[in-house]
């Protein structure tokens, strides 16, 4: 798998090379597809990753459940963070910066439990 | 003529309840064994099977037998601890706009989940505080019983006012004050992890102006009690001692009789005064260990995963960890002071001696 992702990238890279050189305009979003092909050919990875996490003997009952959206969180962390990458090298700064704020609220209404959790304990403890 | 018959009333005013009561040392032990807690110090009824109960090795094999008891649930612990850091670290590779972001998100997860395995700790010590409160109030008149029964008619009602006072201050400060200022730190560690902040500063001075009210109030007791109780005590053996030569001098079949008697009492309520004594110390040391050692385990735990993020750079993560640990740092020595202040009435209770001897 890794060389088959090395081997992509490398080519999808020279690809892009040669359309830049050949004066091809496309090139961005060509770049910007392979940035998505290579991403989609680690996501079964990323996949195996987070079911390890889950899985795995350092997250024992209601534990692995935190594990899972900690995992969710930095997931989406990259992807928004690659998507608004993409966008920005394409020239849309202000896609860009949309899909930012999407990240942003994607990631709170993830946190949004915890956060009413740790809020309700607060005023728990406090009370 | 006449003072030697005002001595030997005094004498007999002094003596004769004491000599009446010549069986009490058995009946303050018979007292002492009935308010034993279950599962404290059983079937110790004598003073060879205490100083065997409060040996070394029954201690260790204690911490031992707790540890083993709790070793799933510690282990469980430590491995969230270090999944939680791993994880931190994983989000602190993150870069760009939603980093800060992601980082506080993943703090704001570790932080309940630490707190939702450690906040039945603070439960479990008020609970062992409140039995420790109520087996030294069950524990007040059989001390102060003993002290009188020996001569020590002053000591007695000395310490006896000093015990009071101090399992009211305790006590009120383990009711009214220790839950509630433990739980507002467990609170504002997590609360502050929504600003990405760190409680570990202000938990050091709750945990400093607690130990040190605590610390001081011990101190001042101590001091007074220590005085009152050597002044008393030495007064009320003075007086029996001077009644008891100037009657074995003046009056010699019976004083010398009476003389013997006290004595024979004397060296059984010595007796009685450090089996209760040491086996009050080493109840309210049994009750007190459970608790301490799973919260000093627990702060090893957090303690390990504290400088394991450090080694990982993962500040934030640091910063979430050392709020829990200071939440708990103020647990652990809120808990152990009012601990150590009735362990140290008790020890005032054995060194203040036998009036009579």
């Amino acid at each position: 798998m890794i060389l088959k992702i090395v081997g992509l990238s490398l080519l999808l890279a020279i690809m892009a090379f040669l359309l830049r050189s050949f004066g091809f305009k496309g090139a961005g979003v060509f770049a910007a597809i392979a940035v998505i092909a290579v991403f989609s050919a680690v996501s079964g990875e990323l996949a195996t990753l987070s079911s390890l996490v889950g899985a795995s003997t350092l997250f024992s009952g209601e534990a692995s459940r935190y594990a899972g959206t900690i995992i969710k969180l930095v997931g989406s962390g990259y992807l928004f963070g690659i998507c608004s990458d993409v966008c920005r090298e394409l020239g849309e700064v202000g896609i860009a910066n949309g899909v930012t704020v999407a990240g942003r609220v994607e990631l709170f209404a993830l946190t949004a439990p915890y956060l009413g959790k740790i809020l309700e304990l607060g005023e728990e403890l406090l009370g | 003529m006449k003072w030697a018959v005002t001595v030997f009333v005094i004498f007999a005013v002094f003596c004769f309840p004491i000599v009446a009561s010549a069986d009490a040392p058995e009946d303050f032990i018979s007292d002492f064994s009935s308010l034993i807690p279950e599962g404290t110090l059983d079937g110790v009824g004598d003073g060879e099977a205490l100083a065997e109960a409060v040996g070394f090795e029954r201690i260790l094999s204690e911490i031992y037998g707790i540890l083993a008891e709790n070793g799933g649930r510690l282990a469980a612990f430590f491995s969230l601890l270090i999944g939680l850091a791993l994880l931190c670290a994983l989000a602190g590779t993150l870069d760009g706009g939603l980093a800060h972001t992601v980082r506080s998100a993943v703090l704001a997860v570790s932080a309940v989940a630490i707190f939702e395995s450690i906040s039945d700790l603070v439960g479990v010590a008020v609970e062992a505080l409140s039995e420790t409160s109520s087996f030294f109030g069950g524990l007040i008149p059989i001390m102060t019983a003993v002290t009188a029964s020996g001569g020590g008619v002053s000591a007695a009602s000395v310490s006896a006012a000093g015990m009071s006072l101090t399992l009211g201050i305790v006590g009120g400060l383990t009711d009214g004050i220790l839950g509630s200022l433990v739980s507002a730190m467990f609170a504002l560690g997590l609360i502050s992890e929504l600003g990405g902040g760190s409680c570990a500063g202000l938990f050091k001075s709750a945990k400093g102006i607690y130990t040190f009210a605590v610390g001081l109030l011990t101190f001042l007791l101590g001091a007074t009690l220590s005085l009152q109780t050597v002044i008393a005590t030495a007064t009320d053996g003075m007086m029996i001692r001077g009644a008891k030569y100037t009657v074995s001098g003046l009056v010699p079949i019976v004083g010398g009789t009476v003389s013997g008697a006290l004595s024979t009492l004397a060296s059984g309520l010595a007796y009685a005064k450090s089996f209760i004594g040491v086996g009050g110390v080493a109840i309210i040391v049994t009750i007190a260990l459970a608790p301490t050692v799973l919260m000093l385990a627990y702060r090893v735990a957090l303690s390990l995963a504290v400088d394991f993020l450090g080694y990982l750079d993962t500040g934030g993560g640091v910063k979430c960890f050392s709020s829990m640990l200071g939440a708990l740092d103020c647990l652990i020595a809120t808990y152990a002071l009012s601990t150590v202040v009735y362990i140290f009435e008790i020890i005032l209770f054995i060194k203040s001696g036998v009036g009579i001897l």
